[in-house]
């Protein structure tokens, strides 16, 4: 019993709870999603601003006396006059294997009533895409199941390939298609025992779409067995803009993962002029100066999302 | 305007004055405009030297003469002090200068314990 006692007391008294120093602002305006905050000299760009009621901020615009911030999570808890924090740290999301078979939000955080998401390790939305030297070239392709594409247009480990098309012409069955077919072959390989097999992880990311879609192809992916190879991470279109245009980063983070560990991963954006859409949204709504069709002028820099998967 | 209203990197009545009758005087379009925004600027800026202590409960003279003097000495001698109470932090002391803030107040570390655990 003494023992537990001394025990609790040595962790209580590891906790260290000196004088803290913190860069802080006021909330001066909020709305659609978004936070104005006067001071926070010290804030970094894309860092995460902790405002009361555990809701948090991602930094976008840097401005001589304000600071423009997307807000995630319950915007209507922020209120003017609020003290906004920096927090020092980027948006992070959890990776790892144990992502397999979920279905998660833009947060990494579980939709589906499975539990919590047992991973230690966390990677940032935003990070240094690897150097030309470090990519390998494509040497390995991607089975779509699909004979046509396979035959005519195969396409690559390494590669992306831009599926484009009117709607209902079946640019998501070719991407669920995909996903189930490779999930075949991992399993195939894995009764086989063949170690020389690299298993093709997939993510599917979901932006814009309706919730019923999403839940219909977590049913065609589950029918087909496909799930335990698989990620789903849902930011319909009843989430938040900022939630939509971080999905596909979040995605792109725990792809990277497998990439880092050695594995291959396929990961789909369906669809990126949802994403787009949704940077519209948040652009127009911090009075960043618009374009044509009122995107702001640095919409092509979400191509990095994609452009940032090499093999390596 | 707002860099004619410094002398010596401190902000000038003087000047301020009389960039506000230069306005008024030549009536630029928007001036009401401009005056508003030039008086955020300056709010900010006097924000920027000004240092807001909040304690628990009333600090005796010489502790709050201390205090001015330390922070004066991180800060230059320009910084104006305002001492003010606030029950809800319980007890020790919280320093907001601009918008950096020292926090040694017992709500702020048992929020932080609150967290850990």
């Amino acid at each position: 019993m003494s023992s537990i006692l001394e025990e609790i007391e040595t962790k209580i008294a590891g906790l260290k709870t000196s004088t803290t120093k913190s860069n802080v602002g006021v909330v001066r305006e909020t709305g659609d999603g978004v936070a104005r905050i006067e001071g926070l000299s010290d804030v970094m760009l894309n860092e995460m601003i902790e405002f009361p009621n555990g809701v948090f901020g991602l930094a976008l615009n840097l401005e001589e006396t304000e600071v423009g911030a997307i807000l995630m999570g319950d915007n209507t808890l922020v209120e003017e006059g609020d003290e906004a924090k920096t927090t020092g740290r980027l948006l992070s999301v959890p990776v790892g294997k144990a992502l397999l078979g979920r279905v998660v939000n833009t947060l990494g955080q579980p939709l589906d009533d499975k539990g919590p998401i047992k991973t230690e390790t966390f990677y940032p939305l935003e990070k240094i895409a690897p150097g030309v030297i470090k990519r390998r070239s494509v040497n390995q392709p991607v089975q779509t199941g699909i004979m046509a594409i396979d035959a005519m247009i195969p396409i690559g480990r390494g590669q992306r390939e831009l599926i484009i098309g009117d709607r209902a012409t079946g640019k998501t069955t070719i991407a669920i298609d995909t996903i189930i077919s490779q999930a075949q072959l991992n399993k195939a390989a894995e009764d086989a025992k063949d170690s020389n097999y690299r298993p093709l992880y997939c993510i599917y990311v979901a932006v814009g779409q309706k919730n019923s879609n999403v839940a219909r192809v977590l049913n065609t992916l589950e029918r087909e067995g496909a799930m335990p190879y698989t990620t789903i991470i849902s930011a319909p279109a009843s989430d938040t803009a900022t939630n939509q245009y971080l999905a596909p980063f979040a995605g792109a983070a725990m792809g990277e993962w497998f990439m880092d560990n050695g594995m291959d991963a396929l990961i789909i954006f369906d669809d990126l002029s949802k994403h787009a859409v949704a940077y519209r949204q948040v652009s127009l709504v911090l009075k960043r100066p618009s374009g044509r069709e009122a995107y702001p002028g640095d919409v092509f820099t979400c191509t990095r999302v994609y452009s940032n998967e090499p093999r390596v | 305007m707002l860099r004619a209203s410094f002398t010596d990197g401190q902000l000038d009545r003087g000047r301020i004055a009389s960039v506000v009758d230069s306005i008024l005087t030549k009536k630029p379009r928007n001036c009401l405009k401009i005056l508003e925004y030039y008086k955020r600027l300056l709010r900010l800026e006097v924000e920027k030297r000004h240092a807001r202590i909040e304690t628990a409960a009333a600090l005796e003279p010489s502790i709050a003469s201390q205090i001015s003097l330390n922070l004066a000495r991180r800060y230059g001698t320009d910084l104006t002090t305002e001492f003010a109470i606030n029950p809800a932090l319980l007890g020790g002391m919280r320093v907001r200068v601009g918008s950096d803030v020292w926090d040694g107040s017992v709500r702020n570390r048992l929020e932080r314990l609150q967290q850990q655990l």
